[in-house]
């Protein structure tokens, strides 16, 4: 477990980019936090620094549940604001991305089995004030402790 | 000729059909049928599921009144992308099948030119025929799921002007009205409280208020919404409510107006279409309208029936290819994400035609 202070946007994109450069084929990381705490965000922060060009939009994925993207891995993004039942999530591929080596950011996925038993990390952020989050990053299995070893080094 | 339009990209199953003048003959959309038609038990749901369910019932449907049924229609388009591939995938093979199995030529659409070439059909219901604009306009297509301005050149020829960098416009309403409780979906609840409130009893600041750049941004409006309801409590009598959405909306209108407007005023050009989902939102037509008064504008919207997702604008957007005698390959792949247009000017089927310099 890890807990930080993110004092701004740009240090919640610099905590995603330290995070990106540790993920591997399969890796899924969940996204959770309030309307508005910054899931977004981070996965931009993420995607950009897996390759994606700066100029690529890295959009909100709630309307179409998931956004499909290449980087120096194929990376999915995922909402599950809309969804109810585990099994619409069946039918969105989660297996076959993670199988295909893709690496997955996943917001509002806890409350579905099916995300929750693949969850590496779970990045928990929170609205401190105006600018700032706090954000836990709460480890699960061998590989969330690896991703955790890798960013206590660096923060 | 007369095509049949086929859409199933997210969450509405349908489809319609359409003569290569734009009118439009048929047009059915599952979530409409579900109460009163035959097929009763059809809603939308989250699933390519849904989809298979829906899809022949749908057809058949919008054949019904087409003389000769099938053999009636001379070509087909169907939703090739952006959307779910499970989605999208069910729509796609059901084309290709009819397409192969009645040798007739069969087009893949981009869903988001269907938004943008909704505003040339014609509807038979309407006293008057729509006004349509010429080429090139401006389109602003705000929807549940894109917040974008083209330039549109021609029926192959759109151009990607700028787009949201974070939520659209049509999930800030969404999420704005489950911040304040109101329930799904956001716009029109919103839209109807913020006609009885004051736009300037609460501040929200302007997002990406620079004229450099005519992109879009509203997560930090909803992040500020989010804040404001953690420190205030939602309100708790209508008018505050009111007043909150009318504060809100004003603040997304007054965005998107004022970058179609920037956009107007760069590309030089007098006409501007503003189309999807969010369209039908009388405080944005209100504002628009005044707006393009004032600069000499002539505004186009849609009715509300041609600006939420349907498979008319999906039919609409084939046309001019079908006419030109030009059909896709019966081997078309879908795509889950729109390719990105702003780099320069690209065709139905997503190649690039020409590079357009910064």
């Amino acid at each position: 477990m890890l807990e930080l202070v993110l004092n701004d946007e740009g240090e919640t994109l610099a905590l995603a980019a330290a995070l990106a450069d540790a993920l591997a084929p399969g890796d899924l990381i969940g996204l959770e936090g309030e309307l508005g705490a910054g899931k977004t965000t981070f996965a931009r922060g993420a995607i950009h620094a897996l390759g994606v060009p700066a100029d690529t939009a890295i959009t909100s994925p709630t309307f179409a549940l998931v956004h499909q993207y290449q980087g120096r891995l194929p990376i999915a993004h995922a909402d599950f604001y809309r969804l109810t039942k585990d099994a619409e999530l069946e039918e969105l591929g989660i297996d076959e991305l993670l199988e295909e080596g893709a690496v997955l950011f996943v917001e509002w996925g806890r409350k579905f089995p099916s995300v929750a038993s693949r969850a590496s990390l779970w990045v928990e952020l929170e609205i401190a004030s105006d600018q700032a989050r706090r954000v836990r990053l709460d480890p699960r299995g061998e590989r969330g402790d690896e991703l955790i070893a890798g960013l206590s080094s660096l923060v | 000729m007369r095509v049949l339009g086929i859409e199933s990209s997210c969450d509405e199953t349908a489809a319609a059909v359409v003569t290569d003048q734009g009118e439009v003959l048929a047009d059915v959309v599952a979530s409409q049928i579900a109460t009163h038609g035959p097929y009763g038990g059809i809603v939308p749901e989250l699933a390519s599921r849904a989809h298979i369910r829906a899809i022949i019932p749908v057809i058949h449907e919008a054949l019904s009144g087409i003389p000769g049924g099938l053999a009636g229609v001379d070509a087909i388009a169907v939703t090739r992308g952006p959307g779910l591939v499970g989605s999208l995938l069910v729509g796609v093979q059901v084309a290709k099948a009819l397409a192969w199995s009645l040798d007739k030529p069969l087009v893949g659409v981009n869903h988001l030119d269907g938004h943008l070439f909704a505003i040339y059909l014609q509807r038979r219901e309407s006293d008057e025929p729509t006004s349509v604009p010429k080429m090139p306009h401006i389109s602003l297509l705000v929807s549940g799921g894109h917040t974008a301005l083209y330039r549109v050149e021609g029926f192959s020829d759109v151009v990607l002007l700028a787009q949201t960098r974070d939520d659209a416009a049509g999930e800030a309403f969404d999420k704005a009205a489950k911040l304040l409780g109101l329930g799904y979906p956001g716009g029109p609840v919103i839209d109807e409280l913020a006609a009885r409130g004051q736009a300037d009893a609460f501040s929200f600041p302007l997002p990406m208020a620079s004229r450099k750049t005519l992109d879009f941004s509203f997560s930090g409006l909803k992040t500020a919404l989010a804040r404001h309801v953690q420190q205030a409590g939602v309100p708790k009598d209508e008018q505050t409510l009111a007043n909150l959405c009318a504060s809100f909306q004003g603040i997304i209108v007054e965005s998107l107006v004022r970058k179609s407007l920037l956009a107007c005023e760069r590309e030089a050009i007098d006409q501007l279409v503003i189309t999807g989902g969010v369209a039908a939102n009388r405080g944005l037509r209100a504002s628009a309208k005044v707006a393009c008064d004032k600069n000499r504008i002539t505004l186009f919207v849609p009715p509300p029936i041609s600006c939420t997702d349907n498979a008319a604008m999906i039919a609409m957007a084939a046309v001019h290819r079908l006419a030109d005698g030009e059909s896709d390959d019966l081997s078309f792949a879908v795509y889950s994400r729109d390719p990105d247009r702003r780099r320069g000017k690209f065709r139905a089927d997503g190649t690039l035609v020409d590079h357009k310099s910064e």
